[in-house]
């Protein structure tokens, strides 16, 4: 049982230049991980690192333009219409801003029980399920018909587990889940999510900028920059020995070269993105090699990955 | 309705005093009235802002925008929208220059192209020629506080200087500020939803609730001895790194109060999810309690440390 991403790239097409040259944009680039069940696997990176280009690789929501992503050993290329339900059901998101995600024109009780719905549970059972479902995220029954402008956002992410629970998943993506919410309603929803994570026992995946909020939840985690995992590691060693230079930089251990102090290794070596390290212009360590010849992820000690000559 | 309601507080010169709240907190509506910026739908219905012992409040538009701008300087939120697209950025950050000292641009550009090396900024000509869209978050942002910074003021608002900002990019930011401030002997108010952030680089700290504030004091003692039960439930709901691995987090019940709803009621904004609460908090907002240096509103505050 799990969901994997195997070499997994996605080129988003920019448009065309003359003469007739096709451009792209990296969002993610050679990335494999897995998400296993009662396991959380932490994603960090900055905003455009591909984390949430990932996300939706992961849900079948975008195809990747190369390598492959499994579902229960099986590739996603080769669905068919059956599978893909099984998969729906299966996996399940969990957004960033439930006010942006979840329809405005419907009601609470409709937003929850419409995957009940569209899997065919009859009206009693869905009014049972619906109970059942507010019970576990602590909603009170009262917020059913209202609108979700008139539900507080704290609320909302609540209802939005709700509609992602109905179909009793076994993997979660949770794409940013807390930063939407005002702190003193986040620890409640993270309390929530582990607990549901501990009795049903989900399989996880938690995409956040927030390095202390990844260590609490994660089992494993990896580290984007540009697309690319820089390093890969259990979360007790890559919180107590992070050896790739990006991750002491979000750490606050290193400093990163600001844009244009970086100015004069970056126009040397190699101008081809493929042959050089994508850390290469910000990093405070970098040497000539790095602009030269592009790291490859690599085991520096048990279980524990990175993608730099020098870690 | 009454976004804010009843808030004092001072900041002297070389400090930093951070607002601290939730969303609907009135943390930016205080920022801006102070300046009197309010949006065209507010206006402040009572109270007195004094700056270097001038009243503000019935200074004659003119002078007020003097004043803003030259002794006293606000960065808004979301830098990447303050600025004006269709202008190069040089000519935005020595804009102040031109409006307060009638300078020419030509005169005022290397000055604009001092204060943004201040800022950290290597390469300036390229930056001053950019346009908005062509520079990074963490360079605008930057760019804003050097805009900010160019007549020298007195005074400097950031409102959430950092929350738009990548997580490496934040730090160096806030260290920034921190350098201005020392620098400068600027008085600066900061404005955030973080409580862990901010308390990385200020003084005091005042915190708001549902328009109200509940507590100020020290960083120190705010971090250390919050005596509001609602500063305490932050503190005690963020994470650190004693926290065993997956464990419970303590976190406070309920939600923030809807700010158009919070004005009528009389009590404690924080009443309804506060476990300290007694029948008094729903009659009438605490008085304030404490000395100067560490004061909160509160009728049954949390032990002291």
């Amino acid at each position: 049982m799990s969901l994997a991403a195997i070499g997994v790239s996605k080129r988003f097409f920019l448009g065309q230049r003359w003469p007739l040259k096709a451009e792209y944009t990296i969002g993610v680039d050679g990335v494999s991980c897995e998400v296993t069940p009662g396991q959380t696997l932490g994603v960090v990176g900055e905003s455009g690192s591909g984390k949430s280009t990932l996300a939706r690789l992961l849900l079948g929501l975008l195809p990747p333009s190369g390598g492959k992503i499994e579902f229960d050993g099986q590739p996603l290329a080769r669905f068919g219409r059956s599978e893909w339900r099984n998969l729906r059901r299966a996996v399940q998101p969990i957004f960033q801003d439930p006010r942006s995600s979840l329809n405005w024109r419907h009601s609470i009780e409709r937003i929850i029980t419409e995957p009940l719905q569209n899997f065919g549970q009859g009206r009693s059972e869905r009014g049972k399920r619906l109970l059942a479902l507010l019970e576990q995220v602590r909603l009170p029954t009262h917020i059913l018909q209202r609108q979700t402008s008139d539900v507080s956002g704290g609320q909302l992410q609540r209802v939005a587990i709700a509609r992602a629970l109905a179909l009793d998943p076994k993997y979660l993506i949770c794409d940013e889940p807390l930063s939407a919410l005002d702190v003193s309603v986040q620890a409640g929803v993270l309390n929530l999510l582990l607990d549901l994570q501990t009795t049903q026992n989900l399989a996880m995946m938690f995409i956040s900028h927030d390095l202390e909020v990844v260590r609490h939840v994660s089992d494993r985690v990896i580290v984007m920059y540009r697309g690319a995992v820089m390093e890969d590691a259990s979360a007790a060693d890559f919180y107590s020995n992070p050896r790739h230079p990006y991750t002491q930089v979000l750490f606050g251990r290193a400093a990163p070269l600001l844009e244009d102090e970086a100015a004069d290794l970056s126009t040397a070596g190699s101008q081809d993105p493929a042959s050089r390290c994508p850390f290469s212009d910000r990093c405070p360590f970098r040497r000539p090699r790095c602009v030269q010849e592009r790291p490859s992820l690599r085991e520096i000690a048990p279980g524990h990955h990175a993608a730099c000559h020098f870690a | 309705m009454q976004a804010v309601r009843d808030v004092s507080f001072e900041v002297l010169a070389g400090e930093i005093l951070a607002i601290v709240g939730e969303t609907g907190s009135g943390k930016s509506t205080t920022a801006t009235a102070m300046i009197r910026m309010l949006p065209r739908n507010g206006r402040v219905l009572s109270g007195q802002v004094t700056f270097a012992g001038q009243e503000l409040l019935s200074l004659p538009n003119r002078e007020m925008r003097r004043l803003r701008g030259e002794d006293i300087a606000y960065v808004p939120q979301q830098p990447m929208s303050a600025f004006n697209p269709t202008i190069a950025l040089g000519k935005q950050v020595a804009e102040p220059l031109v409006i307060h000292r009638r300078m020419s641009y030509r005169e005022a550009a290397p000055q604009a192209a001092k204060r943004l090396r201040e800022m950290g900024i290597h390469e300036v000509e390229r930056v001053m020629r950019s346009y908005p869209h062509e520079l990074s978050g963490g360079m605008l942002q930057r760019a804003m506080i050097a805009t900010a910074m160019i007549c020298e003021p007195r005074l400097l608002i950031l409102d959430e200087p950092t929350s738009a900002l990548d997580v490496t990019i934040q730090r160096q930011i806030l260290n920034l500020i921190k350098e201005l401030q020392v620098g400068y002997r600027l008085a600066v108010v900061l404005i955030s939803h973080d409580l862990t952030v901010v308390s990385q680089v200020a003084d005091r700290i005042l915190v708001l609730y549902g328009g109200r504030a509940t507590e100020i004091g020290a960083t120190s003692s705010i971090v250390d001895g919050a005596r509001h039960p609602y500063t305490r439930g932050l503190l005690r709901s963020t994470l650190t790194r004693e926290l065993v691995h997956k464990a419970k987090l303590a976190s406070l019940a309920g939600y923030p109060p809807n700010p158009r709803e919070v004005d009528r009621d009389p009590g404690c904004p924080f009443m309804p999810r506060c476990h300290r609460a007694i029948a008094q908090c729903a009659v009438a907002f605490p008085p304030v309690a404490g000395e100067p240096d560490h004061a909160w509103a509160c009728y049954n505050p949390e032990p002291a440390t």
